[in-house]
């Protein structure tokens, strides 16, 4: 520190001031941070992270506007797991404040890092999920029953979680419902919880499923849903679990190895509880389809009993021998017409060779023999010269040698003749014999 | 009609019976007893929803086990210790 003229004033009157070289303001404040604030935990939020060539880690921790830089040197990079140097971790760093004189910047000599808050929950569950990856496996999650009819709800008894849980859950079905009352956060809580999964499991063997719900909270809140027992505790439950812990948004450990993950507490009980008016619905559904099916199935068999009703009546056999029956009058009818028909022309036939042969018979032809002779006696009698002497004419004849007189020659007076009259005869002698001439 | 089977069993029960029911072989015999059986199954269900109350319970653990108590109660022992 010197004491020396660095200008003078207006009124040419130098005036001696103190100051100090930068080198030892740099010193002074390097002993001043040593001395004061040696060894330090300091909250702040990781930034701009840089790894160096030299290999050594420079970071700036972080708390809204201020910042402060802070550097790990290799020599003790293997005591900080990796994990925790991550952009915008919110981190509890151990160290020493430096000031370097060089650069002109104070710095952190890092030596421990804790991750903190929310950040810590992440690498736990990181972890740790890690470590148990076989016990998240989707595989392994058990499906739950669909109608509960007893369950076991692991949550606090003054909690608006339950509230929700019973509000929602009462309003869809009707289960018996068994509390078990833990605190579900702060000290203790992690035991209570551990422990009501077990208890259920062995005196409660009886229940469908366990719930473990609570409300949303501050990391800190949330910290038991984000250890090993948890996971260890959930996955061993003999009883399906459903996880309805913390955010909306941020699974714990405890969600993720439950068989059943809800955002909420009402979802929970949404998810778990079937809902008692759906289901009538459904059930009235049912009943219609139910009813519409078996009309079908009627309706069906009805067509189909009509069918085959009708193609029995085809096949009955009655109907056959009916069939058969009128063919078989055909055929008799047939059979007698034709039978008719020979019989008539055979008497027709018959008729004629009777008549042809009655036409011949002896007696016929005697008859006809008889009748024409009849004709020829008629005729013979019609045509007898008698029959002329009836109108008044006469045979002369001559006696006794009864020749018929024509004329008058080898006629002479005395002879006799004979004249035939109609009726008898005379016997006359000739008196005169005259000509044609009257000579 | 009494049965010895739960909700759950008697849902399924009757999505098998509406799945046989669609059979278009199947005996109209068998339909209308499969049909029977199915109404007979639904007003089960429905006596079921009808008749369930709710049970809500505390279990609360001391030394000599484990008793059951009604939130009210549970609550009051609670908040006394």
């Amino acid at each position: 520190m010197k004491m020396e003229s660095l200008y003078q004033d207006t009124l040419g009157i130098s005036q001696e001031k103190f100051y100090y070289t930068v080198k030892e303001v740099s010193l002074k404040i390097k002993s001043l941070l040593e001395e004061n604030l040696t060894f330090l935990w300091i909250e702040g939020e990781i930034s701009n992270l840089k790894y160096s060539q030299n290999g050594n880690i420079y970071l700036n921790l972080t708390e809204e506007e201020a910042t402060l830089k802070a550097v790990l040197f290799k020599d003790q990079k293997q005591e900080i797991p990796q994990e925790v140097l991550r952009e915008g971790l919110k981190v509890l760093a151990f160290g020493k404040l430096t000031f370097f004189g060089r650069s002109g910047e104070v710095f952190l000599i890092i030596r421990k890092i804790e991750p903190l808050g929310i950040g810590l929950l992440l690498l736990r569950k990181e972890y740790l999920l890690k470590k148990y990856h076989y016990l998240f496996d989707p595989n392994l999650k058990r499906a739950l029953p669909p109608f509960p009819r007893k369950i076991g709800v692991i949550t606090s008894l003054f909690g608006a979680a339950l509230q929700d849980f019973l509000k929602v859950g009462l309003d869809r079905w009707q289960a018996h419902i068994l509390i078990y009352p833990v605190r579900v956060q702060g000290e203790g809580a992690l035991f209570d919880i551990i422990q009501a999964i077990k208890d259920l499991n062995e005196h409660f063997s009886d229940l469908d499923l366990i719930v473990i719900t609570r409300g949303g909270g501050s990391p800190e809140d949330l910290l038991p849903f984000y250890t090993e027992e948890i996971i260890l505790a959930v996955r061993n439950s003999r009883i399906p679990v459903v996880s309805a812990v913390g955010h909306e948004i941020d699974y714990t450990l405890c969600d993720l190895a439950a068989d059943k993950r809800c955002p909420t507490p009402s979802a929970a009980a949404q998810e778990i509880f079937p809902d008692r008016k759906e289901l009538l619905v459904k059930l009235e559904l049912l009943r219609k389809k139910l009813y519409q099916l078996i009309s079908l199935k009627i309706n069906l068999s009805e067509t189909k009993l009509k069918r085959l009703h009708l193609a029995l009546q085809e096949k009955d056999p009655l109907l056959r021998l009916i069939q058969k029956e009128k063919v078989l009058k055909d055929f008799k009818f047939k059979l007698f017409q034709k039978l008719s028909n020979l019989l008539l022309l055979k008497e027709k036939q018959l008729f004629h060779f009777k008549k042809e042969l009655e036409a011949k018979h002896p007696s016929k032809l005697l008859e006809l023999k008889e009748e024409k002779l009849k004709g020829l006696k008629k005729l013979l009698f019609s045509l007898s010269p008698y029959n002329i002497l009836k109108k008044g004419y006469s045979i002369v004849k001559t006696y006794p040698q009864g020749e018929i007189v024509k004329s008058v020659e080898k006629i002479k007076p005395c002879d006799e003749l004979e004249i035939i009259l109609s009726k008898g005869k005379l016997l006359v002698s000739v008196l005169k014999v005259e000509d044609e001439n009257g000579l | 009609m009494a049965y010895d089977i739960t909700f759950e069993e008697a849902l399924k029960r009757l999505e098998e019976i509406i799945h046989h029911l669609e059979e278009k072989n199947l005996d109209l015999e068998r339909a209308i007893s499969l049909y029977e059986e199915g109404i007979a199954l639904i007003n089960f269900c429905e006596e079921k929803l009808k008749q369930a109350r709710s049970r809500v319970e505390v279990i609360l653990k001391d030394k000599e086990g484990f008793t059951l108590e009604s939130l009210e109660k549970a609550k009051e022992y609670l908040k006394n210790g």
